[in-house]
């Protein structure tokens, strides 16, 4: 199993090179983790990651999510317009005979969906947290960002949870 | 109203379900209702459906999955169900196995389909063991490298479900229904349908299967032979449906269309009325005791079911429980449905 992940995090390290290039840093390297943790994002303990950009936050699944579900074959994703609570599903993404929820770090009002999910659900392996993004929220309570996980605490979080098993 | 404990002692507690020849339709609708709403960890075994249906996975799209004029043309139901995974025709031929377990129940498990998989190919295994050569191979139950076994999960925060419908036997005209899928196993090679999978009845009868399947489970979890059923009518969104044909547009599609919403409307309405009718028998089985027929709505050719003999209690906040009490066979001469 830990070898199956290492392997499989050792192509995801490949294709998150490319993402490294943007303003995103990747905030641990390979040697210490399985999977890649981003500075400047939350994280959930479900394994939703948010990062806020002024008055909109954009809610993806982490590389831990992706890496572990397999190649997701299907998105779904809610419409804009309707609203998220802390916690609770949004949709879901399909991979391996698997529907996942994906529920949503933080609450607020839907303001954008990622369109391209539909005919490429294959980004959110491929590029988790960027292209891979699945929702955009306006966040009606600020202070929910204080109940979620930074880098480190998350990167602790998957290496006790993949130690336990 | 007691809850069954989640966890007695030291292993968890699981509630064993068995029907027989329920609607894979309502069998559907009841998993994601259990997954959804309860808390506590499930084995339903539904040993065959009604009729021959058509279940796809959440993505799955008809006009590439489905020999459409046919399919239309024979009236088979398309049924898209919340679970993901490929195209299974099912009937009364199909054995149903599907576990619903909280994260923690299982606490070796990761809440990811391959950790799932490899624990429940453990448990058949077990059931299985030196049979025909079974394994699971690239996500499918197989005799050598013949599926006999299709599964597929849901995996929600907290709980996670994993069914399997077991092709005891099938009708080889059936397989006729499903086109090639554009993604299939390695291991399938360009085998069509007939060459692909086998069928169980020629490894194990229907009842040691499903014996050592309960036993297996039991070796497990501890078993609790479940004496009530609840039906919690919370909100939540249902993507289990039945699709409907589309005339204009010779489609299969999702109800939310005109014509399939009426549809689905007059379906509820006979839920409703059943229930009703349920309820008003039972107040009148206080005073005179009655055999009440498992009714069920959708349209189909059904072969003789057992009877369920229940009581509805509808509990102080409302939620309607289905105390089963016997289950028999139908004496001679009891009219089917």
């Amino acid at each position: 199993m830990a070898l199956r992940i290492w392997a499989s995090s050792t192509a995801n390290a490949l294709g998150v090179s490319c993402a490294s290039k943007s303003h995103l840093a990747p905030a641990f390297s390979l040697s210490r983790c399985f999977s890649t943790v981003l500075e400047g994002l939350k994280y959930a303990s479900s394994h939703e990651w948010v990062k806020v950009d002024g008055s909109v936050a954009t809610v993806g699944i982490t590389d831990h999510a992706q890496d572990h579900l397999g190649e997701v074959v299907f998105a779904e994703v809610p419409e804009p317009g309707g609203s998220v609570a802390q916690g609770s599903s949004f949709g879901a993404v399909e991979s391996v005979k698997a529907t996942s929820d994906v529920n949503s770090p933080i609450s607020g009002e839907i303001v954008e969906v990622n369109k391209k999910l539909a005919e490429s659900p294959g980004l959110i392996n491929s590029s988790p947290y960027e292209e891979g993004w699945m929702i955009k929220v306006k966040p009606s309570n600020a202070s929910e960002l204080e109940s979620l996980m930074g880098p480190k605490e998350y990167t602790k979080f998957c290496e006790e949870e993949d130690a336990a098993h | 109203m007691s809850v069954p404990q989640a966890r007695k002692g030291g292993r968890p507690l699981m509630n064993l379900v068995r029907f027989k020849g329920i609607p894979i339709l309502k069998q559907l609708h009841l998993e994601e209702q259990l997954l959804r709403t309860s808390s506590n960890n499930w084995c339903i075994i539904n040993d065959g459906t009604n009729a021959p249906n058509i279940v796809m996975g959440l993505s799955g799209k008809p006009s590439e999955l489905l020999e459409l004029k046919p399919v239309l043309r024979d009236g088979i139901p398309v049924i898209r169900r919340f679970t993901g995974g490929g195209t299974v025709i099912v009937d009364p031929g199909t054995i149903f196995v599907t576990l619903i377990c909280n994260k923690d129940a299982v606490p070796d498990v990761q809440p990811y389909p391959r950790s799932i998989m490899q624990w429940s190919s453990l448990l058949y295994n077990e059931v299985f063991q030196g049979i025909g050569d079974f394994h699971l191979c690239e996500n499918d139950y197989v005799f050598g490298n013949r599926k006999f076994g299709g599964n597929a999960q849901s995996i929600t925060r907290k709980r996670w479900i994993h069914h399997t419908s077991f092709l005891w036997d099938f009708e080889s005209r059936n397989m006729a229904y499903l086109k090639l899928p554009k993604k299939v196993p390695e291991y399938r090679l360009a085998r069509s349908h007939m060459e692909f999978i086998c069928r169980m009845k020629d490894y194990m009868t229907r009842s040691v299967f499903i014996a050592k399947t309960v036993r297996a489970i039991g070796n497990r979890v501890q078993v609790h032979a479940a004496e009530d059923l609840y039906f919690c009518f919370l909100e939540f969104r249902i993507p289990t449906k039945l699709l409907c044909f589309w005339p204009m547009t010779g489609e299969i599609g999702e109800e939310n269309q005109h014509i399939c919403l009426l549809f689905s409307l007059f379906l509820e309405l006979l839920m409703t009325l059943e229930a009703v009718f349920l309820l008003v028998l039972c107040r009148l089985s206080r005073i005179f005791p009655c055999i009440l027929y498992n009714t069920q709505w959708l349209p189909a050719t059904t072969p003789k079911r057992n009877i369920t003999m229940v009581e509805i209690e509808i509990d102080a906040s409302n939620v309607i429980n289905l105390i089963t009490l016997a289950t028999s066979q139908p004496p001679d001469g009891f009219p089917d449905e």
